[in-house]
């Protein structure tokens, strides 16, 4: 959270996640290695190079299915808490492999190597000849990007939505991944296999993302006892919920048509309704709960008062916060969003519906 | 996720799923025998 810049805040969580990290991209490489050696017959350079370029492709699939996978089941969310780490792994290792590929490839001419990379085959028009290491190229420069701003001295600066959509190009760098993969090592390879590899991924990773949409649309559908709206404003209330739905120090989400969704959360006999949406990255606040009276962000533990949407001190993070009531048991809000940081009156449960 | 978000993640898969899939078809196509 954000008081000033400050470097990477170490904590046992993230020693312990990286220490995995390096190990088990170390054991891949060593296995990879082993195995190659024993198997095929090709030099260690190139043996090295698949290496670190399978191992990168690995982490990518690994970095785009904790997402989904973090939305479909709450066990997953450790994962997600340093998934940045993970995205520069792989930068690290994709640059590796980069690194090699250029130097062995065309780093013994007199051409310099990266003109030489870029201009030596210029076959666009073919298929079994394309020039694969373009798309390689590309897809390294947008996992800089993201890398080199992974910090959250970048989020703050360039805001937390400028930096989600820079961040949700690792989609197009997949997709040249993909093909770097399709039109270089399958067409030198030859075998179904590799294919068939490539595209388990693919299936995997887009499945992945179905799945947690499918699910995420149906949260979405407003259930038949609630009012569903097409304009709101700052007067009408809308039912959202019975208070009985919402379990003690946690939320419902409700979504509204036309805005955002909502958080609504009940704590100590009371109830108050925020954005579902986390400051930080974007994160669903309705699947935190309340710890010592704070909202805290399932993702990474950001947190915020219920009733003003406010950060503790010395924090200065806000959120929106809604109006909200409790009519006949029944949770109603204005799902007009107050700005960042409004103090809104907690709604009171009457001590009948409490105790129920 | 913000609504918006919500809707680059859907046109970006929308676009992604297709071009990759043609991709993948277009190089085992074009491998040599």
């Amino acid at each position: 959270m954000s008081v000033q810049y400050s470097s990477v805040k170490w904590n046992r969580n993230k020693r312990i996640y990286d220490i995995v990290l390096a190990s088990a991209i170390g054991t891949y490489l060593g296995l990879f290695f082993a195995v190659g050696k024993l198997a095929w017959t090709g030099s260690d350079e190139i043996l090295l190079l698949r290496a670190l370029g399978t191992c990168a492709f690995l982490l990518l699939h690994i970095v785009l299915c904790i997402g989904p996978l973090a939305r479909l089941d709450p066990r997953f969310l450790p994962l997600l808490y340093n998934r940045r780490h993970l995205g520069v792994a792989t930068f690290l290792v994709g640059l590796a492999h980069g690194a090699l590929a250029t130097g062995y490839y065309h780093g013994f001419g007199n051409v310099n190597p990266l003109l030489s990379l870029l201009g030596t085959n210029t076959n666009y028009g073919s298929v079994s000849a394309f020039p694969f290491e373009t798309f390689g190229i590309i897809a390294l420069l947008i996992l800089f990007v993201m890398a080199a701003t992974s910090h959250d001295f970048w989020q703050r600066n360039l805001s937390p939505s400028v930096w989600k959509s820079i961040h949700m190009a690792v989609y197009p760098a997949y997709g040249f991944l993909v093909l770097h993969v399709a039109l270089g090592a399958l067409h030198a390879e030859q075998s179904p296999i590799y294919l068939a590899v490539l595209i388990l991924g693919f299936v995997v990773v887009g499945g992945l993302h179905l799945a947690t949409a499918f699910k995420e649309r149906i949260a979405d559908t407003p259930a038949k006892s609630e009012q569903k709206i097409d304009t709101p404003d700052a007067e009408t209330w809308v039912d959202a919920c019975a208070v009985d739905d919402i379990p003690e120090n946690r939320a419902k989400i409700v979504c509204l048509a036309g805005c955002e969704r909502i958080a609504i959360f009940r704590y100590g006999g009371k109830i108050s309704a925020v954005t579902n949406v986390c400051a930080h990255q974007r994160g669903p606040l309705g699947e935190g709960k309340i710890i010592e009276g704070c909202i805290t962000c399932p993702w990474h533990g950001w947190e915020y008062r219920p009733h003003n949407g406010q950060s503790p001190p010395p924090f200065h993070e806000r959120i929106a916060t809604f109006r909200v009531r409790v009519v006949g048991g029944r949770v109603q809000v204005i799902p007009v969003p107050l700005p960042p940081g409004t103090l809104v009156e907690p709604a009171v449960i009457e001590e009948e519906q409490y105790v129920a | 996720m913000t609504v918006r978000h919500r809707r680059w993640h859907l046109w970006i898969w929308l676009a992604l799923g297709p071009a990759i899939a043609i991709g993948l078809f277009i190089s085992w196509k074009g491998m040599a025998p």
